[in-house]
């Protein structure tokens, strides 16, 4: 089963800590961004590595691919820049900037994966919020805390 | 790949860090450095990971504007030539006008062993006591550390049973120290029945999570707490001590209801609850006057938590790391009215070591000093106002590029032995001092092992003063039309004089920003985006206006990691000769379209 990043909305504090991890991990090019959710919430969000990617369908120069463990990553020296990835996305995860020619995409952090790490916005979450988990283990965990009754959805006001 | 382990500098929780380099380097240095990761494997203070602002460790090491090199004048210069025109400036004044007229500010960024050398400096080579820390935010919480022991309340009762968490957090601590979280939420969520209380006047991002919050008026935390304290007392005929007792017997309900603006009842209820906790932890958090009288507010919160049957901690978080170390040197050495000199403009020469005068605190009297002071030298990382006002600018080593002690909470000492060396150019303020003190014809002898002042002393003297002081200053806020009260953004760290200059923070909140309560904005017909003049007997701005739900009355916020902001704070020293800061009375004047 592939591993994702999900998000305990019960633990966000909106602290940015991810977002800035994700931009110093990747030469000031962040991944990942902060969204507001019906104008009341504040929560960074990912790339969902969609099991039929739009972004790598209307790629002209076919610079996303898809890997053995369902990641869908950028090849950087395929990229033009074009933004039709950005545009394509349809939860509006791609940044519409970048720092470099190529178009920002979520790559899970590829290189300390291979080290048995995990993502850098995970690592360094403040609050416990981000995990990295297959989606099994998340349902079980979210389907126990649920009956248990301790957790519950909650929104930060946005400014 | 080379690591070396190191801690963040940048506020008081010192989190473990792992900085990882080129190995091709012959030498680990900041130009090799590639990345920095929590150290996992030792354990931080709060359990947390990285920040917005630690992620930028690497950044902050390797940026490019950093100061390489000494400035003598604005022009660039060398460190040889840099001292000996820093000599001879300071040997003229001192011939002029005495020794008497010359000051030393420390701030954060020195060790305790270069604070020691800085007060020898001052005392032995230019021969006067002006030696002081600029800290306005953390200062009157080492004071009342220092000169007031309630770890001597005893607990009410017996320990209650259950595994019932409560944590009481008074100021918005996971905005100046996001890893809190990590310890406050799961405590939360893991156990029936555990609890947030949170006192702020604002729905902050700590807040937020309360299951209760105690919405104080703006200044009303210390109020708050100490009805909690009052609370807690009369309902289980606490043994605490005979002052303190005393002093609580005299707080009248009206007052602390009107003051706090919370209800008794609320106050009660909360209290009740911590007192049938099985374990209170207590965390206060004050960036520049958040809490007013954040001395009173520390020892009530001190008395309260150690008053919980349950298992208490009290955690005070300091927003600058090495405050509490330099404080404690400079405590062992005596007092000294260098503030009150710096207030009063009869300092002719300034070595500020380790701050930026100008980001801790511009009011009208430090500006006016700087100014029409004859001779300024400072260390500095990035070019900024202070060292635009100064005569000379040496670069300045973090506390991450040099060997030492800092003190990032009480009683808990960080030795650092391994470091990375300076990035180029950059000079360690015991390096600055020894070549100074050379060249004005002294030897300044090893800083190692300083004393220092931290035996605790005295029940809770002074407290009462405190009180009748805070309480006149609370009733100017009641007749304003709008009060002030400072903002804190997680990806900006303290006075923001580090921070402004991240990646990270020129993207996410470049700019100061002023947020006004819908009632508020009703009021003086003010929308989103609209430009604001902000006057207060500090100073004067134009700033944006944000429409909050975050904040309710006449209550208005601005970010406190600017300058600007921080000017609007009009500077007053107290009995003691501490910077009192807190909430102020505003006017909002909508600036005209064209």
């Amino acid at each position: 089963m592939e591993k994702r990043v999900y998000i305990n909305m019960n633990l966000c504090t909106s602290c940015r800590s991810c977002a800035a991890a994700c931009a110093m991990g990747h030469q000031g090019q962040g991944h990942l961004k902060h969204g507001t959710i019906q104008d009341k919430a504040t929560v960074p969000l990912h790339c969902r590595h969609c099991a039929e990617p739009l972004c790598l369908n209307v790629c002209p120069q076919e610079a996303i691919k898809k890997d053995e463990n369902g990641t869908i990553i950028r090849m950087r020296n395929l990229c033009i820049g074009c933004k039709s990835c950005i545009q394509s996305c349809p939860f509006g995860v791609m940044l519409p900037y970048s720092t470099w020619h190529t178009s920002p995409k979520c790559d899970l952090c590829a290189d300390r994966l291979g080290e048995g790490k995990v993502p850098r916005c995970v690592a360094t979450c403040t609050s416990g919020a981000l995990v990295f988990e297959e989606l099994a283990t998340i349902e079980k965990k979210f389907r126990r805390t649920v009956e248990g009754g301790r957790y519950f959805v909650r929104f930060m006001p946005n400014r | 790949m080379k690591e070396l382990k190191a801690n963040c500098s940048f506020c008081s929780l010192a989190c473990p860090l792992i900085l990882r380099g080129g190995e091709r380097q012959p030498i680990f240095t900041a130009e090799s450095l590639l990345s920095v990761e929590w150290d996992g494997s030792k354990d931080s203070k709060f359990g947390g990971s990285l920040c917005a602002r630690g992620n930028s460790v690497a950044e902050f090491l390797t940026h490019p504007r950093r100061v390489n090199y000494p400035f003598v004048l604005g022009e660039r210069s060398n460190i040889a030539a840099a001292v000996s025109e820093t000599a001879k400036s300071l040997a003229e004044i001192r011939k002029e006008f005495g020794a008497d007229s010359i000051g030393v500010l420390l701030g954060e960024n020195l060790t305790i062993e270069e604070a020691s050398l800085a007060t020898t400096f001052a005392r032995d080579v230019l021969g006067t006591n002006n030696v002081a820390l600029f800290a306005p935010d953390d200062a009157p919480l080492f004071r009342a550390y220092l000169s007031r022991d309630l770890s001597k309340v005893k607990p009410a009762g017996a320990r209650p049973t259950g595994d019932r968490v409560v944590s009481l957090i008074i100021g918005d601590s996971f905005s100046e120290h996001p890893c809190t979280a990590k310890s406050v939420l799961p405590a939360k969520y893991g156990t029936r029945g555990s609890e947030v209380i949170v006192v702020s006047p604002e729905v902050s991002h700590t807040a937020w999570f309360a299951n209760r919050h105690l919405r104080c008026k703006p200044g009303g935390e210390t109020a708050v707490v100490a009805g909690l304290l009052k609370a807690a007392a009369d309902k289980t005929n606490a043994p605490l001590v005979p002052e303190l007792k005393k002093m609580l017997a005299g707080l009248d309900w009206s007052e602390i209801e009107r003051i706090g603006g919370v209800s008794k009842d609320a106050i009660a209820a909360a209290a009740a609850s911590m007192l049938g906790a099985s374990k209170v932890t207590t965390y206060l958090s004050n960036i520049f006057g958040r809490i007013a009288a954040s001395a009173l507010a520390f020892s009530f919160a001190e008395a309260l938590t150690n008053v919980c049957p349950g298992d208490r901690e009290f955690v005070p978080q300091f927003v600058q790391q090495n405050t509490w170390g330099i404080y404690s040197v400079l405590a062992a050495a005596g007092e000294s009215d260098c503030l009150k000199k710096l207030a009063a403009n009869e300092l002719k020469a300034l070595i500020a070591l380790g701050l930026d005068l100008f980001s801790v605190y511009p009011a009208a009297p430090i500006e006016k000093a700087m100014r029409e002071k004859r001779f300024t030298v400072t260390t500095q990382y990035f070019w900024n106002q202070t060292a635009d006002r100064a005569n000379i600018v040496i670069p300045a080593a973090s506390l991450m590029e040099k060997k030492g002690t800092v003190s990032p909470a009480f009683g808990e000492d960080l030795v650092r032995d391994e470091v990375m060396p300076p990035i180029a150019g950059a000079v360690t303020a015991e390096k600055f001092l020894s070549m100074l003190a050379r060249e004005m014809g002294s030897e300044l002898g090893s800083a190692a092992k300083p004393a220092r002042r931290t035996e605790r002393s005295g029940e809770a003297g002074g407290m009462a003063g405190e009180w009748s002081a805070y309480a006149a200053s609370g009733k100017e806020l009641e007749s304003a039309e709008a009060v002030l009260i400072p903002w804190s953004e997680a990806v900006h760290v303290a006075d923001g004089s580090l921070s402004r200059n991240f990646y990270w923070s020129q993207i996410t909140c470049p700019d100061a920003l002023l947020m006004v309560s819908e009632e508020l904005a009703a009021k003086l017909k003010l929308k989103r985006g609209n430009r604001v003049d902000v006057s207060t007997a500090g100073g004067e701005i134009v700033l944006p206006v944000e429409v909050t739900k975050k904040l309710a009355g006449k209550v208005a916020a601005a970010t406190i990691h600017f300058p600007a902001v921080r000017k609007l704070f009009p500077m007053k020293l107290d009995a003691n000769g501490e910077i009192v800061l807190g909430p102020v009375p505003v006017r909002l004047n909508r600036q005209s379209e064209k």
